[in-house]
């Protein structure tokens, strides 16, 4: 008995034991999700992944309309050469290293909207080609045409009708409606100013307004393995076309709104919201749902650009029932119904991870070679080769770890250069807060901090919404001032701006990119140039029921004047000025209640009186819009500015205007909003790669990229200048066109940028010294705090008061 | 042997104690001593918390809240258990209800303290209607009474249990001994009910004293990491710390705070064992 017990007792310790040591959890915490993903290639030891390179085109080609493999092996690509846009194929035997042109005549047309290559190399452009414009012919009802182009050169024009569109406008929102081509709106009939049609219908209360010669049109295009063109129009109705008779028989038309499709063999793929929809090429019938493609098109459910991108990109594998994929996770490779998708390629070690590149194409050369067609953000056109290089590792030996709270399309560009050009160094970027996991910043910053304390944090730091000077001061931040230097030394920087973030002879961070204050209207509005001066002048030229100025509500109205008055409101004893503080807070005031009624029970103006971090925002394009004015929807706008595209809109639209823009500051301080700021963790300055992704950061090639603000790297800057200044010399010009509530439309044609503006714009520059307050705790603090004063909860003193009070516990600690 | 296998028992207990708690606590005061970098530098830290005005206002705070609240729920929580003890099976039914606040979630806590304590709340509704002015609760210093109730409102329950384990403990003959010799029912409480609690008295006070740190979560969902100024405890300080990576103060705010729970806890217990 003793012994049954002792060995029950000895038992019962060792199950006790087993259960404590048993429970370890070897996952990373960050709830990483695979969604039917199999990652091939997540092991050090194993050898052989796809290694990217970037094929060299015929010089002047300057786009690629679509590529495709043929039948006998060849690559075909139709595109555009020379500076005129000449349409060509180009022609590959040797899996795309060399290729051969062909310049096609002139297929006489105004617009191209699709391009599809055969298997047999007959190419067909879809679009509105200049014959049929000719009203008086009945076989040519106003619609859209195509042109065949064999691989001989032969032209064929076949003529196929789309059933029409009607636009309806109800309340100020635009719908598309589908109508059948006897049908007929009855009622009185009138016009507006710019001579649209306008219909009342007198079986409902909508008021309908027609515009004319407004047809339906092709989407997309695509022909499948048995060489059937499909076609997908507005509605997003799939349609075989007869490419002899130019018949059209419907394939699928269902209710949501299909933004791409891809072809495999006779499958097509067409991405809704909802999922996959996936149906037969020859007689339209559906196949089975697949939960790993429903997934992928819930994730890549934006529209495809005009410029003909697609968040995926599709074509068939080496099985029948298989579809290659490309995103910018990677490319895929899925068997029908199957559970899993196998990744092929690791988006994170390639371009792809760069969500500003706009994907056109795929083709599978072979089993281990695939070719992407893309576009960067820039509109230069890529064809990316991926070979399966079987002695390369799996994942690059070296590694660098980069961290950001929020992600930014900037960023993925920026780690996309380093990547293309260090292919045996891989850069993982991680996330602090996004979509999937909806924690809170700080939480993403504890677990960080956490990391960095374990040994395990980041090599480089986007510092965007962190607290700098703490980790400045804990030593967490190495010093970049020979980075710097350096790079100033080969590019040049922006001196006043790096020198806003010296202290005692060392850098610690730096952003690369910048916006700028900016206020858009009349002569008299710019010149005034400070908050408290535009609203003396906004007073004068209030009229009743008008807005005067262009801000969308309380805490946008906050966040703008922020961005203007903040830059020195912070004292040596760690404190807010107060009094700068309240002189913030009733300009701001008096700025909503001259647009605003605090006092009425109307929510227009006001906001949830929460900080949306806009200014700290990943998606950071400026605020200040001309548009507006043009649009009569206030007289005065200010904001920031990002870009030389918005000032171009914005110089644009003034000269219409008779107005102009001007830097919005204040009169003894000058401020900027930086951007993407960079920190290397302490201990990480020495190691050459680091150093190398950092230069990259600002660097020259990144800095001509994107929008997000303007390049700190002056040598970019620089050129981006003169590239602007010779579209001048090219007389490019861009129209836009637009509509307002009211119905009416108008438009502006954005013209390039003189000299002498661009000489105005270095100069507002180089005039700026401080950084407005980027701590996230102190705006947030005075932006909900100001939003309740602002709508007329609080006092300015009681305002005041909280302010100070937490911004002075919040800096006291 | 005995003892041996007693030991054996409580191993796995022990040593999940030792890794979770003690050992990483012994880290903890090792980095009290030490910057974020690891370089030591001694009691540098333990001077820069002591003379940091936020410590000095949370500690300040929480040291007012412990010493509002702790007597406050004692006592109120002593006087419904009496009360209970002789309520019959309505004691069963009520003890029950007084421990629903407990299992209340603390952000269902929070939306009902902002349906009652906002400043356009119910509460403020009432005051309006009764003729007198709103009060903007969580804005002033009024969020500390809020804070006291929540506080008293989720631990009550649960106090009264444990005092009614310690009042049923106490012999019913004693009692009667007492009603006998003509004592009435306060005298009875004072001379016979209050004196035989002590040992649980001594329980319901540390267990409620470590409750009262445990307040910071509704505070913290109310107002955030930076809230009026009277309920800015020790844990948004620490919170706070955590999110900049001052480990360092950190830990040596923590270790302070440790010495004042122990020397708070062995003051009571020896004044228990003084009295025994």
């Amino acid at each position: 008995m003793k012994n049954h017990n002792k060995f029950i007792s000895a038992l019962l310790v060792a199950v006790l034991m087993f259960g404590l040591v048993a429970c370890g959890s070897s996952g990373n915490g960050k709830g990483e999700e695979n969604n039917g993903i199999q990652n091939t290639e997540n092991s050090e030891t194993i050898k052989g992944r796809f290694v990217e390179s970037q094929l060299n085109l015929p010089e002047g080609v300057s786009e690629i309309l679509a590529v495709t493999k043929l039948d006998d092996g060849t690559l075909e690509l139709a595109g555009s050469i020379g500076k005129t846009g000449t349409d060509c194929i180009l022609t590959s035997t040797d899996e795309g290293e060399t290729w051969q042109v062909k310049e096609l005549e002139d297929l006489d047309y105004s617009y191209i909207s699709n391009v599809a290559i055969r298997n047999d190399g007959t190419v067909a452009y879809m679009g509105y080609f200049n014959e049929n414009q000719e009203k008086d012919s009945s076989d040519l009802p106003d619609s859209v045409g195509m042109k065949l182009v064999s691989k001989e050169g032969e032209v064929k024009k076949i003529n196929f009708t789309l059933p029409k569109a009607q636009e309806t406008d109800t309340e100020g929102s635009i719908t598309f409606q589908k109508i059948d081509q006897e049908e007929t709106i009855e009622g009185d009939v009138s016009f507006n100013e710019d001579e649209t049609d306008i219909t009342n219908n007198e079986e409902s209360d909508e008021t309908q307004m027609t515009s004319t010669a407004d047809d339906n049109m092709v989407l997309q295009a695509a022909f499948d393995e048995a060489g059937s063109l499909i076609i997908q129009d507005l509605f997003s109705t799939f349609y075989k076309l007869n490419i002899e008779t130019g018949e059209l028989s419907e394939l699928y038309s269902g209710e949501e709104y299909i933004p791409y499709f891809g072809i495999a063999g006779n499958k097509i793929y067409a991405a809704a919201e909802s999922g996959m929809k996936i149906f037969s090429s020859e007689d339209g019938s559906m196949s089975a749902a697949d939960s790993v493609l429903d997934e992928v098109a819930k994730k890549n459910s934006e529209s495809s650009s005009l410029q003909g991108d697609f968040p995926v990109v599709m074509t068939k594998g080496m099985k029948d029932n298989s579809l290659v994929y490309a995103n910018h996770q990677g490319v895929f490779y899925h068997l029908e119904n199957g559970s899993v998708s196998e990744q092929l390629i690791n988006g994170e070690l390639c371009s792809l991870s760069d969500t500003t590149l706009g994907l056109s194409g795929i083709v599978m050369v072979n089993e281990k070679s695939y070719l992407i067609s893309a576009r960067d953000s820039m509109g230069n056109i890529k064809l990316l080769k991926y070979v399966y290089d079987e002695n390369a590792s799996s994942v690059p030996e070296k590694q660098l770890k980069v961290y950001a709270l929020e992600d930014s399309n900037l960023l993925r560009q920026v780690v996309a250069n380093f990547q293309s050009a260090h292919s045996d160094t891989f850069v993982k970027v991680e996330i602090g807060i996004s979509q999937e996991n909806s924690i809170t910043a700080e939480d993403a910053l504890r677990t960080l901090n956490t990391d960095i304390l374990a040994g395990k944090g980041p090599d480089v730091l986007i510092l965007d919404g962190m607290p700098v000077d703490s980790y400045i001061e804990k030593g967490i931040l190495a010093d970049i001032k020979g980075l710097l230097d350096e790079i100033e030394a080969s590019d040049g920087l922006f001196t006043n701006i790096k020198n806003a973030y010296e202290s005692n002879g060392s850098i610690y961070c730096m952003p690369c990119r910048f916006k700028i204050p900016v206020i858009a209207g009349d002569k008299e509005a710019v010149e005034t140039g400070s908050a408290e001066g535009l609203l003396d002048y906004g007073k004068t030229i209030k009229q009743e029921g008008k807005r005067v100025f262009s801000f969308s509500g309380t805490t946008d109205l906050l966040e703008e004047l922020f961005q203007v008055e903040s830059a020195d409101w912070l004292t040596g004893e760690g404190s807010l000025d107060q009094s700068k503080l309240e002189t913030y807070l009733q300009t701001a005031k008096e700025i909503y209640d001259l647009d605003y009624d605090s006092n009425s029970e109307d929510n227009n103006g006001k906001d949830s009186g929460t900080c949306t971090y806009n200014i700290l925002s990943g998606y950071n394009l400026g605020t200040v819009s001309s548009l507006e004015r043009l649009m009569k929807e206030c007289e005065i706008s200010f904001g920031t500015l990002a870009s030389f595209y918005e000032l171009k809109d914005i110089l644009s639209i003034e000269k219409q205007l008779g107005g102009t823009y001007g830097i919005f500051s204040k009169q003894e301080t000058k401020s900027f909003v930086p951007y993407l700021m960079v920190g290397i963790v302490s201990g990480k300055e020495e190691d050459q790669d680091v150093q190398e992704l950092v230069k990259t950061m600002f660097g020259k090639e990144s800095g001509m990229q994107s929008e997000s603000g303007f390049s700190v790297n002056k040598a970019a800057y620089e050129e981006l200048c003169r590239q602007e200044i010779q579209k001048k010399q090219s007389n490019e010009e861009l129209s836009v066109v637009f509509s307002t509530t009211e119905g009416t439309t108008g438009g502006y044609s954005i013209l390039p940028l003189t000299q002498k503006e661009v000489d105005t714009l270095t100069e507002n520059i180089e005039s700026m010294t401080s950084p407005v307050i980027t701590d996230r705790i102190v705006q947030d603090l005075i932006i909900t705090e100001g939003s309740k004063y602002l709508e007329g909860n609080q006092t300015l003193e009681e305002t005041s008061a909280a302010i100070m009070q937490k911004v002075n516990l919040y800096l006291s600690e | 042997m005995k003892s041996k296998k007693g030991i054996l028992f409580i191993l796995p207990g022990l040593t999940g104690v030792m890794v979770f708690y003690l050992i990483p606590f012994v880290d903890v005061i090792v980095r009290s001593f030490r910057q974020i970098n690891g370089k030591f530098c001694g009691f540098a830290n333990y001077r820069q918390v002591m003379e940091n005005k936020a410590f000095a206002l949370a500690a300040g705070n929480t040291v007012h809240f412990v010493v509002v609240c702790l007597p406050l729920l004692l006592g109120l929580s002593l006087v419904v258990a009496a009360m209970l003890r002789r309520s019959g099976n309505v004691a069963k039914f009520c003890k029950s209800t007084y421990l629903i606040p407990l299992a209340v979630p603390a952000a269902a806590v929070v939306l009902l303290w902002r349906l009652i304590f906002d400043s356009h709340g119910i509460w403020n509704r009432l005051l309006t209607l009764l003729g007198y002015n709103s009060v903007d609760f969580m804005n002033t210093n009024g969020a500390f009474s809020v804070l006291v109730f929540s506080y008293i409102w989720k631990n009550l329950g649960y106090t009264v249990v444990l005092w009614s384990a310690g009042l049923s403990a106490i012999p019913e003959e004693i009692y009667e001994a007492a009603w006998v010799d003509g004592a009435g029912k306060l005298r009875a409480f004072i001379s016979i009910t209050v004196p035989n609690l002590k040992q649980t008295a001594f329980t319901i006070v540390v267990i409620s004293f470590l409750n009262s740190f445990k307040v910071f979560r509704e505070a913290y969902l109310v107002a955030g990491n930076y809230p009026q100024e009277s309920i800015y405890m020790l844990q948004h300080l620490f919170n706070n710390w955590f999110r900049d990576l001052s480990m360092d103060k950190m830990a040596a705010a923590a270790v302070l705070l440790f010495l004042v729970i122990l020397i708070f806890v062995y003051i009571l217990h020896r004044s228990w064992e003084e009295e025994h």
